[in-house]
This record gives C-alpha cells, structure tokens and sequence, in this order.
C-alpha cells in the first residue's frame, strides 16, 4: 500500500498540471466555439427529436434557443478564465458544469458525441486539482502564495501535503480508463470474436454506408482496409490491445510514449477507415497527462510569451 | 490538499469515470458511456433510411445532412431512422421539414418533392463496389413537395 502511495503521490511540479490546465481549456475553448453554431442550430429542430441524455434528463422540453445560446457562450468566456488560470476556483466548477451541460444538449438529440466524453471529464477533474498554483494569468501581479508555500503550509497544518503528481496521475488515469471501457465493451457485446476481424469489417462497412447514403463524406481507406482480412484481423488486435493496455501506460515514460504512439495511430486509423475525427486524441492533448507537459505547453506558448514580452518591451521603452 | 483528501478524490474519480462497467453495455450515458460503439457485432446486411430530392424529371438527388436539420452525418442518421420507426405523422413532418430547408437552400432549385426512403443494404459490397449500389426492398416512407414562394 505504502508502495502504490508512494507511486500516486511521487511529486511533479505545479508548473506540468498548469501545463494541462492551460491544454485541456485551451481545446475545450476551441472545441466549445466551434460547435457553437451546431449547439444553436438545434434548437431549431421540433421537440420531439429532444432525447435527453445525461443531466439534460431534468428536461421535459427543449430550452429556448437563446438560453442554449447563452449557457454555451458563458461556457466558453469561463472556459477561457480556466486556461488562464483565472478566478480558478470559481471559473473551473462552473465552467465544468456548463460544458457538461452543452455537451450533454448536444448529445440527446438522438446521437451520443463518444468525441466529447474524455474531454468532459478532464474538465470535470480540472476543476477538483489545484491546477491554478502555477502559470495563471495576473498571478505576478497579485502576488498570492507561490505553489511550493501552500505545499508547507498543508505540512504545518499536520497534513501530509499532496503536491501535484496525483493530479496529473488522476487526469492520466481517466484517460486509461476510457480506453479500458471502450475494449471492455468490445469483449462484453462481441466476446473473442471480435478479434475475427469480420466485425470491423462491418463496422467499417456500414459507418461508411450511413455516410453515403446521407451525402457525407466517406473514409479514404475504407474500401483497401475492407478488401484485406489480413489487415482487419491484425487492427483487431491491435485495437483491443491498444484500449486493455491503456493502464500499463501509467507505468513509466517509455511504455506510455510507445502506448500513445499506438493509440494515437489507432485514432488516425479510424479516420482513415471512418472519417470519425476524435479530435482530442488527435490533437494530442487527451495523451499529455502521460508526459512531461509542461515541456510541451512551453514551446508552443512561447511565440506567444516573445510577443508579449516584445509587447510590453516596446510599450515600457518606446525611444528603441 | 492532504494526502487523504487527495487519496479519497482519486478513488472517487477514478471508481465514477468506471461506473459504465456494472451497467448493461447498450445502457449508453454521456459524459460517462459504456462506448457500444464499434463494438457491438453486426451483419453486413443492413436496412437503412435515408432521405432524397426528387427533381421535376423524376431523377433523385442527394440531400446534404443540413438540410436534414444537422451538419452532424450520424445524427441525421438518427433522426431519420426515429422518425421512420415513430410511424407515419413522424415521418410527414420530417420529410416537411427537409422539404422547407430545401425550398430555401440554394443549389436545390430542381428537386421538387422530397421523399424518405428505407432499403437493405449490403455494406461490405457498397464499399467494394466503389460505394454504389442499389438498395433491395427499399419501401418509400413519406412524400413531399417542395413549396416555393412565387417572386
């Protein structure tokens, strides 16, 4: 016991889970505005095509458009607070609430967005870590408590302070773990035989029969993946390994690099066999909880912090 | 936070995220699901619903998912294939439906009626054949016109 709290408690610095702070809210700001449009036209659809899903089962009816309108624009003004690390502890819980609320809308109009889940539930965790003791916007200028002072302070209060490990442990595990249910659900609907590599083909088949049918666009590769058993059997296998294995990725750097290098061809796979986008996974943020993220999230926000800093440079000395 | 809080948290979590397992896998939940998808086995053979222009020439057109009310391809899916199990009046009021988004649209200005439709399908021989195909059996659910204001 004392081994696996040593493992789950393992420090890491504030600064990686500000770094997933700052990547999950920044896709789910993106991800939010841009299905804004598909969120409000469905409230133009009658009533009786509203399935609900989720927390939206406290709805007998659909909500007026500009109440839909208005929670999933405040989602998103509080979503950008979160990635800034701003008002954190007020911004998070309820900017977690109002993405589940808009996804959930989004979702019980007769399809469930499988795309949307893991994203809502980092979010949902986001809001329970103190993901906002490092890299938070106005944080300088306020001067609270640096991070590793709250560490003592828990320690002086007789507590064994946390630290941050486990948050980002927490946020890599619930990645694992809906992998682990997505292949838990293959062996419970299909048994061993999907790994036969004729349910994929189907799968395959009919998702790409739907879009035909409804004048969508159909998945490049699907006919040469159909047409090759061989092929449909090794990415079987290759799926149900990639989703039961998910948890040995919390293991160590090197297995969760070579995991997320499978899943994350599993996800382009599905493109090209689908045309199903998992965006997140793709993007590559539903992995970083699995490494070193703030090494990741610094390089791509430093063209922004040179810009700022060239901003304020010029700004404080306007004779250069 | 202490380890304890920390500890009860994770647990916590951790045991929510997973709650999707003791549930039946067809009881699907968002954000917590059981993700049937892709995962349930299926024949080959399907029925499929799907919805069609109809132009003055008798010649059918293909209706982009918007006009069926959604960008989103699956959930117009969806809404096709519920309104064509909720019997007639459903299916009336969908087909008026797309019929009112295709007389506003434009690039649509040939198709006269809207029709949807239900037929099996082979999907393994769709996609061989180059996604063609014609369906067997297919059953013609509802008709309707295309109402355009005279200008």
């Amino acid at each position: 016991m004392t081994r696996l709290a040593r493992w789950w408690f393992a420090p890491a610095p504030p600064e990686r889970l500000a770094a997933l702070r700052i990547a999950i809210g920044a896709f789910a700001v993106a991800w939010s505005a841009a299905s804004l449009g598909e969120v409000v036209a469905l409230t133009r659809l009658p009533a009786a095509q509203l399935v609900p899903v989720g927390v939206v089962r406290v709805l007998g009816a659909p909500l007026p458009g500009v109440v839909v309108a208005a929670i999933a624009v405040t989602t998103i003004a509080l979503l950008l607070a979160v990635t800034a690390g701003a008002w954190f502890r007020v911004a998070a819980p309820l900017a977690a609430l109002g993405l589940l609320w808009t996804t959930s809308y989004r979702s019980s109009w007769g399809m469930v967005f499988h795309t949307e889940n893991l994203l809502v539930l980092h979010v949902i965790a986001l809001a329970f870590l103190p993901a906002a003791d490092a890299w938070c916007l106005g944080r300088t200028a306020r001067a609270p408590k640096p991070a590793q002072d709250r560490v003592l302070d828990s320690a002086r209060a007789g507590a064994q302070p946390a630290g941050y490990g486990w948050a980002i442990k927490l946020l890599a595990a619930i990645t694992c773990a809906t992998y682990v249910l997505a292949g838990i659900a293959k062996l419970r609907l299909a048994g061993l035989h999907w790994l036969a590599g004729d349910q994929l083909r189907n799968q395959i088949a009919i998702d790409n029969l739907r879009k035909a049918l409804l004048g969508s666009a159909t998945a490049p590769l699907a006919r040469s993946m159909i047409m090759h058993p061989g092929a449909l059997v090794a990415l079987s296998l290759a799926t149900l390994a990639i989703e039961l294995g998910a948890p040995f990725a919390m293991l160590g750097r090197r297995i969760a690099r070579v995991w997320l290098c499978g899943a994350w061809g599993f996800h382009l796979g599905v493109v090209l066999a689908m045309n199903v986008w998992f965006l997140y996974p793709l993007a590559g943020v539903a992995f970083l909880p699995l490494i070193d993220a703030e090494s990741v999230v610094a390089r791509m926000v430093a063209p922004v912090r040179r810009w700022r800093q060239r901003l304020v440079h010029g700004r404080a000395d306007p004779g250069r | 936070m202490s380890r304890l809080a920390a500890a009860i948290l994770s647990i916590g979590l951790v045991a929510i995220v997973l709650e999707p397992v003791v549930r039946s896998p067809d009881n699907d939940g968002f954000p917590l699901s059981t993700f049937p998808m892709f995962a349930a086995p299926r024949p080959s053979l399907v029925a499929v619903s799907y919805a069609r222009g109809v132009t003055g020439e008798g010649q059918r057109r293909e209706l982009t998912p918007a006009l069926l009310g959604t960008r989103e391809v699956m959930q117009a899916f969806a809404m096709l294939q519920r309104a064509v199990d909720a019997g007639p009046a459903a299916r009336q009021a969908l087909c008026q439906a797309i019929a009112a988004r295709v007389a506003a649209a434009g690039g649509y200005r040939d198709v006269v009626a809207v029709v949807l439709l239900a037929g099996w399908h082979d999907a393994v021989d769709y996609v061989v054949g180059g996604m063609r195909g014609a369906a067997t059996g297919e059953v013609t659910h509802a008709r309707c016109d295309v109402m355009r204001s005279a200008r």
